[in-house]
Order: structure tokens, then sequence, then C-alpha cells
């Protein structure tokens, strides 16, 4: 025991929270299934070559006399195509889940970043400086929260979609509208924290030398914040990628050829009665996904704040 | 000549069509329901009267003007309640064997007298006809129903485009003098003559052999001019036909009830059973669907049933047993433009023929049930259809045949293949078809980029403009293309006549100008009916030869019918259900 | 509470004029940026030269933009007359827009939509809230119990699927599924309360389910946090040593304290939810406001597209305004605070 004493003393709270973290199982298997995806995905076309599939159309496998239904049973399934494949074009469904993963994940990564840094801005400000500046920013921000997003979403992709028909274009549209309209939750979270931090000791110590505002937030404060900011991060991702599958459904989002969640989900809104294993696997990823993401989220919270639980 | 919507726009559109397959091998004995047993003959035939005929639709008529409505689905709602000088027969009467493309007299008591260069054409009216209203119907209201036509910014959409240069004189720009009844009181139209009541003469700008089938389209329906509320006047309709409209909620409901003033005695065409129709708009096709499944409604008033109930439909015995699957005349096409980089050779053009997988664009259109391969301009339905020509050969399974597209590419001098680029629209099937297209000729080496545009423009300013064509460098593009009556005029001619070329809205979307087709055209204008289909053979041939325009599906629907429904026969220029002739056999 | 009252109240409005500016901004300024036919968004319909000459006159696209904004206003409030370039149209006050695809007033249609949109929330919130609500109190009174954990894990589940993907399973099973689930052969269809309330109900049931589902995970895991604590205060260990019955002790201590943060969350949820409303509406195929929404887009009927959105602002608004309401009615220090 007294022999454990010294290393104790120089652990930093992030490495105790990591600990924290090894313990957690369910976290630890989050991550880990987080972690495959990714990988899957940003490998997806050599894990396609690996397997054989690619995403050509193949429509020798799908039915003349049956609107171009595949040919066989759950959705024909067989050993070269292990998912199936796509009604109408005949696409290998588990190579089109592999690179459609790389979008919706690009989204969501992309659209979180863009929410946490407006969210930290805003929330710095509002909280640091507090005044007028505060109502300013908790204003717009309640504004914010108090938005239809999901309308306005689709709007502002209507009316920017028609700028141009090309997918890069619309991921960008995606990644700016879903990460603007998601950046109050992170800058409120910011804000409180911030609130507290600033009657902390050592602010005000650095306050009395004379230390500039630029200085106390970006050394004294933005550091304190790195681990309520990763969680709130790790539990953004999930929303973000349901907005992006929930846009694409809705058919203002990724458009075919182009693949992404919601876009399959969305074509295969269509089909699924008669083709059910086209909208399941689909849906099953985005389920396990976002799952993982919630209870890595939560594994982290608790790790970092271990009174929460 | 009237665009459909899209390649392989399945729902909500119908188009006006040709002639029959449909009625072609229609064979007398009938009442045999079953699969397809409408194409063969009248299903339920029964003389039973009385009920209510519930229709279901997915969108509201652009107008029930009949002046101003332009979609296959409208015009033969149209039939219900408007009557013309001719019509296409009734096909309810199993006693008439069809001919392609046949008409009967309809408000008058025979086709059109013509002079010998078919410039000058006359109609008799029979007598006894009335409106609604109770009025007599006169040669003065067919008049008035044709001048308002000319009064374009008040009525717009419908066929006027046929009729405004034809019967009045046209100044460079292709605009009338004549500016329609509610500008001009006093004039009207000089070129259409009322001697008196029961007789009218209309004197052409020039001959026009096919003018009987024009005098069947909808828009030529007479109306009072007592009546006419102008751009309204798609409220309350003044009917010549057996049914009237009695309520109309647009874009939810129309009802129509027996109209009183028409009698059996002046129409041979219609033979009403029911006392009233509805027609219920939904806006989910699905919806439609399931209500069609169980029994809730009767009948789709226009096109066929969605991919999901379709697939149903072709896997249950008894559901298959009330499908029918007529032609609906609408042609899926290819235009190739010479004024492409690569593509002024002809050579190139070809390629892209034979490389195109027409089994994949039929999948992309429906299957084997929205569609046969097409390999003539001309629908089976039009005469001059010729079923054995196919120019460029898709081998055995149609997927194309990749060989010859590529010795094609060598005598081009471009081995390797070149970059293209496609024109299509954002509805329908168009997005699918143009994927289709894109990995059949990658195949060979060609590339091909898309450019999207939304179908309002399309046809007028995008691919109808050659200069915006040149300066998109577009090389493909999908057309949906449908003829207004059964005659290769109204279908061919207007895609491949040199003097159709202008600078917007031209339907000569290739802009060629060449002799040998010009001249066949020509010969068309006043041939003979009984040449005629030849005539439009060769012009076929010649334009297939040439490589402007590949044709790759003739459209079919799946159509349901609840088994109660009566004398259900398929009006074959419209590749829909007669509708007016229909009964309920529980008379509810 | 007067104070209070007018300071939510003034918030509301502030939040309607914002929501008008960026609708605004949105339609009319945004598609002139990207270059698009404004003739086109605003009828719908393809339009000659000098049809959009009209359209672009009567809308006033060619006026100093903060009258255009005062047009589209004060049409809201006293309305205007539109045109297509063919045929004019009067829009009455309130106007909302005037639909040329569709030929009807906007505000006609939000109307006919409306109760669809109202019986589907309605109904999704009774059950999340019922179901919510006493999942959390048993998992708290249960704390560590099989129940506890179960449902646990059943709500991390609950807000992890997607509502459209709980619709397509649901409306699989219940229509092609194993023929014991097939309880809606048909399809699930919608009917009006009035014409048939039984029809209505089991139309009803699965698109609450889809929609409850996805909220009544938040609010078992926000009312099972909020009991824990509670338990913990120092008022209820007293009544529990005092030797109160349960049922008094959770009903009337425990509850009460819980009642404020759902209703902050039930304020902050009515936007996911009207946004969760246009999926199920899509997929379910009933005709309330999100579906009005849905078609209006896929057929770029823009007047309609701007008249819902406007409306969901508001409905939002509106909601929040009640919740800040309630809320002040609940907790007396919020309304003695300030």
């Amino acid at each position: 025991m007294t022999g454990t004493q010294a290393p104790q003393v120089a652990r930093s709270p992030a490495r105790l929270a990591w600990r924290r973290l090894r313990r957690d199982r369910v976290a630890v298997a989050s991550a880990v299934v987080l972690a495959v995806i990714v990988a899957l995905s940003a490998a997806a076309p050599a894990v396609c070559a690996l397997l054989g599939i690619d995403t050509e159309r193949h429509i020798e496998l799908l039915s003349l006399d049956n609107v171009g239904f595949p040919e066989g049973a759950f959705g024909g399934m067989s050993a070269d195509h292990p998912l199936g494949v796509e009604p109408k074009t005949g696409r290998d469904l588990l190579a089109l889940l592999l690179y459609g993963s790389r979008t919706s994940l690009l989204i969501a990564l992309g659209a979180t970043a863009l929410s946490v840094v407006l969210g930290v801005a805003f929330g710095l400000c509002a909280g640091y400086f507090r005044g007028w500046v505060d109502s300013v920013l908790s204003r717009t921000m309640d504004v914010l929260l108090a938005f239809p997003v999901l309308l306005f979403s689709i709007a502002l992709l209507v009316v920017l979609g028609s700028m141009g028909n090309g997918n890069g274009l619309r991921t960008l549209v995606l990644i700016l509208v879903i990460g603007f309209f998601g950046f109050p939750y992170v800058g409120r979270l910011v804000r409180g924290q911030v609130i507290a931090l600033r009657q902390r000791e050592f602010v005000e110590a650095a306050r009395a030398l004379g230390a500039s505002d630029r200085r106390i937030l970006g050394t004294e404060i933005l550091p304190n914040l790195v681990s309520p900011i990763l969680v709130v991060a790790t539990l953004t991702i999930p929303t973000r990628i349901l907005a992006e599958a929930a846009l694409s459904f809705l058919g203002v989002g990724i458009q075919p050829p182009g693949t992404s969640w919601g876009q399959l989900l969305g074509s295969a809104s269509h089909v699924f009665t008669v083709t059910p294993t086209y909208m399941l696997f689909p849906g099953l990823t985005v389920v396990v996904t976002v799952l993982a993401c919630n209870l890595l989220g939560d594994g982290l919270r608790d790790a970092f704040d271990p009174k929460t639980n | 000549m009237r665009l459909l919507i899209s390649a392989g726009a399945v729902a909500a559109t119908l188009v006006a069509a040709a002639g029959c397959s449909a009625s072609a091998d229609k064979d007398k004995s009938g009442d045999a329901a079953g699969f397809d047993a409408a194409r063969k003959g009248v299903v339920n035939a029964s003389t039973a009267t009385g009920g209510t005929l519930r229709l279901g639709g997915t969108s509201d008529c652009d107008s029930w003007d009949p002046a101003a409505t332009y979609n296959g689905f409208c015009w033969n709602m149209q039939r219900l309640m408007t009557r013309t000088l001719v019509a296409s027969p009734g096909y309810g009467d199993p006693a008439r064997t069809m001919k392609a493309g046949e008409l009967v007299p309809d408000l008058a008591t025979g086709l059109g007298e013509s002079n010998a260069d078919k410039t000058v054409w006359k109609y008799k009216l029979r007598t006894g006809l009335k409106f609604s209203s109770g009025a007599a119907i006169t040669s003065a209201d067919i008049k008035y129903g044709f001048q308002r036509m000319w009064a374009t910014d008040v009525i717009s959409g419908g066929p006027a485009g046929y009729f405004l240069c034809l019967l009045d004189t046209c100044d460079a720009e292709g605009n009338p003098a004549y500016k329609g009844p509610y500008k001009d009181k006093n004039g009207g139209l000089r070129r259409i003559e009322t001697p008196d009541t029961q007789t009218i003469t209309f004197k052409l700008t020039s001959s026009f052999a096919d003018f009987d089938y024009l005098m069947a389209l909808p828009a030529t329906a007479p109306v009072p001019k007592a009546d006419d509320s102008g751009g309204t006047y798609t409220r309350k309709v003044t009917a010549s036909g057996p049914f009237v409209m009695s309520e109309y909620t647009p874009g939810q409901s129309v009802t129509w009830t027996r109209n009183p003033q028409w009698s059996q005695d002046t129409d041979e065409v219609r033979k009403p059973k029911v006392d009233k129709i509805t027609l219920t708009l939904l806006s989910n096709p699905d919806d439609l669907d399931a209500r069609l499944k169980n029994g809730s409604l009767d009948l789709a008033a226009g096109g066929g049933v969605q991919p999901t109930f379709q697939s149903e439909i072709l896997s249950s015995t008894s559901l298959k047993a009330n499908a029918d699957n007529p032609v609906s005349g609408f042609v899926g096409l290819f235009a190739i433009f010479p004024t492409a980089p690569s593509l002024d050779n002809v050579h190139c053009r070809r390629a892209i023929a034979y490389a195109l997988d027409k089994r994949d664009l039929l999948v992309q259109s429906g299957g084997s049930f929205g569609g046969d391969f097409a390999a003539t301009l001309l629908p089976p339905a039009v005469p001059g259809h010729d079923s054995k020509a196919n120019a460029y050969p898709s081998g055995a399974d149609w997927t194309g045949d990749l060989d010859k597209a590529k010795q094609e590419l060598s005598e081009c001098g471009k081995p390797d293949g070149f970059d293209t680029v496609m024109a299509y629209t954002n509805s329908g099937s168009d997005p699918q078809i143009f994927a289709s297209v894109q990995a059949a000729l990658k195949r060979v080496g060609i590339q091909v980029t898309g450019k999207q545009q939304d179908e309002s423009v399309y046809y007028g300013s995008y691919i109808g403009a050659p200069a915006n064509v040149k300066q998109q460098q577009l090389g493909i593009a999908a057309i949906g293309w449908a003829p207004d009556y059964p005659s290769g005029n109204g279908f061919l001619s207007l895609l491949v006549d040199g003097a159709r070329i202008q600078d917007e809205g031209t339907t000569n979307f290739v802009s060629v100008n060449d002799d040998v087709l010009n001249g066949l055209i020509k010969r068309a204008g006043t041939a003979p009916l009984a040449e005629q289909a030849g005539i439009f053979q060769e012009l076929d041939k010649q334009t297939m030869e040439r490589a402007i325009y590949i044709p790759y599906f003739y459209q079919k629907f799946l159509l349901y019918r609840n088994p109660r429904v009566t004398n259900v026969d398929l009006r074959a220029d419209l590749g829909s259900y007669d509708l007016v002739n229909l009964g309920v056999s529980d008379g509810k | 509470m007067l104070r209070y009252l007018l300071g939510r109240i003034a918030g509301a409005l502030t939040v309607v004029v914002v929501v008008s500016v960026v609708t605004f901004a949105i339609f009319q300024l945004a598609p002139r940026l990207t270059g698009a036919n404004m003739a086109f968004y605003y009828t719908g319909k393809a339009t000659s030269e000098a049809q959009a000459a009209a359209v672009a006159q009567k809308f006033g696209f060619d006026k100093p933009l903060p009258e255009q904004y005062w047009t589209f206003m004060s049409g809201i409030v006293a309305g205007r007359d539109l045109s297509d370039g063919v045929t004019e149209v009067e829009c009455p006050a309130p106007c909302l827009g005037y639909s040329f695809r569709q030929n009807r007033p906007v505000l006609e249609m939000i109307g006919e939509a409306f109760p669809v949109t109202l019986g589907l929330t309605l109904g999704a919130a009774v059950l999340w809230l019922l179901f919510g609500v006493a999942a959390g109190v048993l998992s708290a009174v249960r704390r560590g119990s099989v129940f506890d954990r179960l449902a646990t894990v059943v709500s991390l589940i609950g807000v992890s699927v997607p509502e459209f993907f709980t619709g397509m399973l649901l409306i699989y099973l219940l229509t092609s599924g194993p023929a014991w689930l097939r309880l809606y052969p048909d399809g699930i269809n919608y009917v009006p309360l009035t014409e048939d309330p039984v029809g209505w109900f089991a139309a009803m049931v699965p698109p609450w389910i889809c929609l409850a589902l996805l909220f009544a995970a938040l609010y078992a895991r926000l009312t099972r946090a909020t009991m824990l604590e509670t338990m913990n205060e120092d008022y209820v260990r007293t009544a529990w040593a005092k030797g109160l019955p349960p049922r008094t002790v959770v009903g009337r201590h425990g509850l009460r304290a819980v009642l404020p943060p759902i209703v902050t969350l039930v304020g902050l949820d009515v936007g996911a939810l009207l946004g969760g409303v246009v999926l199920i509406e899509t997929l379910f195929s009933f005709p309330g406001l999100g579906r009005l929404a849905y078609r209006a887009i896929t057929s770029q009927d823009l007047p309609v597209i701007m008249g819902v959105t406007i409306v969901g602002a508001l409905l939002i608004v509106f909601a929040n305004l009640v919740v800040d309401l309630l809320y002040g009615v609940l907790d007396p220090r919020v309304r003695n605070a300030r």
C-alpha cells in the first residue's frame, strides 16, 4: 500500500479516467466495435477486394419478370453476395454498406467537429465574458434550439442542392447544415462549465497576475474543458449519424449512385415489403454504430466524472 | 405530339398512344376473366345499370378544361363529360373488330369529308345534341371551343400547337393573328365556317391528311359561350357527354353524376352503366394500391400499379386474374446529338446503339411487365411499325453487342472510346436510366457524365434548344415520347422534320435536316391513308440508319381491376380502361 | 409571476421574429444566390419568359430587401394577390402563400393536415410519458433489480434506433410478416377520426409506437436519475423513517421532483418530435403536416414548404411557451427568482 503512494500523486485526472474507462467492459467493447466499423469503412476498397465484391451493377442477378427484384431468396443472398444485392441495380449490398459507411461517418464526424468548434467558441465567449455578450450568444443558441431543425435542414438542402448534382457538394452541405444546427447543445454545456471554472482559484490567480483574456481562455480554461468536450462530442456523433440518415432517407441527402446508410434505407423504404433484407442490414448497421457510440459516451462520462452515476 | 413525363415514369401519367396491339389480338370469346383478359375481350360483360364507380388517382388533372389538358389520363376522363366530332370507338362492343387507329363519328354524322389536297374538311352534326345546361349543341359551340385555344394568355397547357398556325395565318415567329374570343369579341376565326347550325367547315393553311385524328382530341370539344368562365372553366365544365362534374375539390376528389340532357340515341361511342363516378385523389401511390387491393376502390384512373403491388400481383394467382398488361404507347428512347464532339461521326453513334444494355434499361423501366424491348422508333400500335426490324441487334439476351460496338468505334477512329455528356430529367426512373447507360457504355470505353435538369424545363429550353445542346456539349439525352394520335405523322415526323428546327422548344432535338427524311415527310403529308404505313416504315428505317435516335422500350402498364367491375375493356389508344362504359355488378 | 410570464412571452416573440427572418432568407434570398429559377420555385410550373416576369413583378423580387421582407410578413397578416403569370388568385388573410401546383391556399392544406399530426403527436406523447415515467420510477425504486437492468438496456436500444427503421420493421411485420403478426393485411392506412374512430385508433397505434419508443427511453433514463437523486434527499429519508407507506413517499415526494425536469425536456423535444413526424408520416403515408412538407419538397412546391416550416416553427415556439408557463406553476422557485 505505502509503495503505491508515490506514483499515485503523479497521476493526472486524465490517466485516472483512462484507468476507469479500461475497467468498464461495456465501454471497451463499444470502443472495439466502433474501431472495427471505422477500420472497415476506411479500408472499404481493400475489404471489398479481399471479399471479392464490388459496387458494379449485376443486372443478370435481377428478375426481368419481377420488376427488377433480385432472383432467389433473401434479396439474392449467395456466397458471392453475402448480404444479397440491391434491387434494380444488382450492386452488392455489403459493398454498398461498406462504401456507404464512409459517407455516413464522414458526415457525422465532420458535422460533430463543426458543432464542437462553433459550440466551444460560443460557449467560451458567453461563459467567460458574461454581460451582454452572454445575453446575445445565449439567446441565439436558445432560438436555434427552438427551431424545427429537420424542416429547416430539408428546406436548406432543397435550395442549396439545386446548385449541383454532385454528391461531393451534397456531402459538404450536409456537414454544414447538420453541424450548424447541432452546435447550441455543445455551446450550452461549454458555457456552463466555463461559468463554473472562471470562479476557480487558478483563474482568479491568473487574472490577478494580469494575464490577458485570451491567455486565460487559452491556457487556463480550455485545457480543463477537454474532457467534457470529449464526452459531449462522443454523445453528439450518434445524433449526427441519425440526422444524416433521416435527411438521406427523405431523399434530400446523398443521392444514388452515391451511397450512405440513410440513402440505402431510403431506397429500401419503397420496396422493403418485397425484399426486407435490403432494409434490415443498413438499419442494423446504423443501430449498432449508434448504440456503440452512446455506450462509449456514457462510459467516458462516468470515467471522467465518477459522481454522475 | 405530347411528351411523357419521363422515360419509365410508370405512375400517374398516361400517354395518348396509338392504335392497338391491344385490340389486334382481341378475339370475340370475351368474358373469360383472367390475366390480361381485357386485352382479349370484354371482361364481365353485363347490361346491369346503376351503382357508383369508384376511381382512384395520384394526382389531379393539369386542368379539367378540355382545351387546357395535355395528359393521357385526363384525356381518358374527358370522355366521360365531353364529346368531339369524331372519337376512338367504344371497345365495349364485342361485335366490333378493331383496326389499328380506327376512328368513328361522335358528334358528327360521319368522318370528315376533304378536298383532294386535304386542305378543306367538312363535318355534319347529328341532331338532338344537348349540353348539360339544356342548350342545343350547334356548330357555333364547336367553333367557339376552337377559338378559345387562341387565347393562349388565358387557356394554356393544351395541344393548341396543332391548330394555331393550321387554322390561322401566322407571322414569321409563329404567332397567329387571331388573339382568341376574350380579346377579339367580334371577329372570330375566319378559317372555321359555320354556314348553318349543323355544318362546320375547316379551311386549313396547309395540307393535313390526319385531320380526323385532331378532331378526336378532347381539346376540340364544344364549349357554350354563355358558360365559358375562361381560366376557371376547369372548375365547372359544361358537359356534352353522359356525365357531368357535380362536385370538385381540387387535389382531392371529383364526383360525376349522370347528365340528364344526354341521350343514348345520339351517341354510338358511349354506353354508360353507372349513375355516379367518383375520383379520389391520394397523394401516395402505394396507398392507392392498398385500396385497389382491398376493394375500396375499383380502378386506378391513370397509370399502372407500384413495384411493390406489382410484385405481389405477379406472385399471386388470384390477384393476377384481375390484372391486365396493355401497351401504353409510350416509347423510351435516346437522342444522340451529332453536334457533340466525336458524335458527328455516324459510327460513333452506332457504337452507342450497339453498346446499350437494353435488358438493364428494361429492368429500370419496370421489367417485362413494365414494357417490351424496342428496336424501332414507331411503337407496335402505330401503322408502319415493323416487328422484324432491328438495325442494331443487342445480342440474344439484349445486353448489348460489344464486339460490334468496338468495331464501330474503330471505324469511327476512336478504338479506345470517347467522353460524352448525357442529359436526363429528375423525375421517374430517369436517374436510374442514366446510371444504366453510364455503366453499359463504360464497357467499350465510352465515358458518360450526367447533366440532370428539372423536367418542367427539360424538353422546352434544355434539350429543345439546339444552342444549349451545343453549348453543354450534350451527346445523349433520355426522351420519353408518345404519339397524341396513332399515326407516324403525330410521332416520328416531329422528331426528324427539318422544318421543325427552332431556337427553343423544337421537337427535332438532334437538328437533323436531311433531304431523304424531309422528302418522306412531305410525301406522307398528302398520301392516302393506305400508303402512309409504308412511308413511315421507311422513315423509321432511314432514321435508325442515321443512329440519331435509339429506342429501348415500349412501355406497358400493369393495371388492376376490381372483380365487381363489369364491361371492362381497354382503350387501346391510351393503354387504359374505357371508363365511360364500365358498370358495377352489385349495383352499389 | 407576471414578470416571468412577460419575459417568456417576449422571448417567444423574439423567436418568432428570428424564425420569420431565417425563413425569408432561406426561401427568398438563397435561391437567387444559387441562380435558381424563382418563377419556377414559386409556381411549381414551367413558365414562359413573360410569365416569369409577371411572377417576379407580382412577388416583388426586384424590390429592396427590407420591402420584400415587409411584403412577405404583411401578406401573412393581411393577405395578398398572387399570380403564376396566367391566373390571378386572391390569397385571403392569413395568407401563408398559395400553391399553384395544387391550386389551393397553403393555409387550407395545412388546416387539413394539422389534425392528423396533432393526433399522432399527442398520442405518442401520452404513450411515451406513461411508459417512460413508469419505467423510470420502477427502475429507481427497484434499483439494481432485473427489471432495472432490462429497462436500462431497452432504453439504450430505444434511443439508438432511428424511428423510420422501427417503422419499416413494424410495417413489414404487421403487413407481410408471419401470419400471427399480420394484423394489418391491407396495409396501415389513415382513417379520419370523425369517419371511423376505431379504424383511426388502429391505424395510429403503429406510428405511435415508433415515435414513443424513441422518446420513452430518454424519459425513463431521466426519471430514473432524478428519482434516485430525490430518494437520497433528507426529506425523503425522513418520510421513510416516519414509516410512511412507499406509495406515499414515491408518489408525493419522488414524482413531484421528477415533473419539472420532464416538463423541460418535453419543451426541448417538441422540435425533435416534429422531425420524427416528418419521417413517420412519410413512411406510413399519413396525410399530416410532415407528409405535406415532404410531398412539397419532392414536387418543389416552395410556397407549401415555406408555409409548413413557418407553422412548424410557430408550433414549437408555442409549445415551449406552454412548457415555460407550466414550469412556472410547477416550480415556485422559478417564478420567484429574479
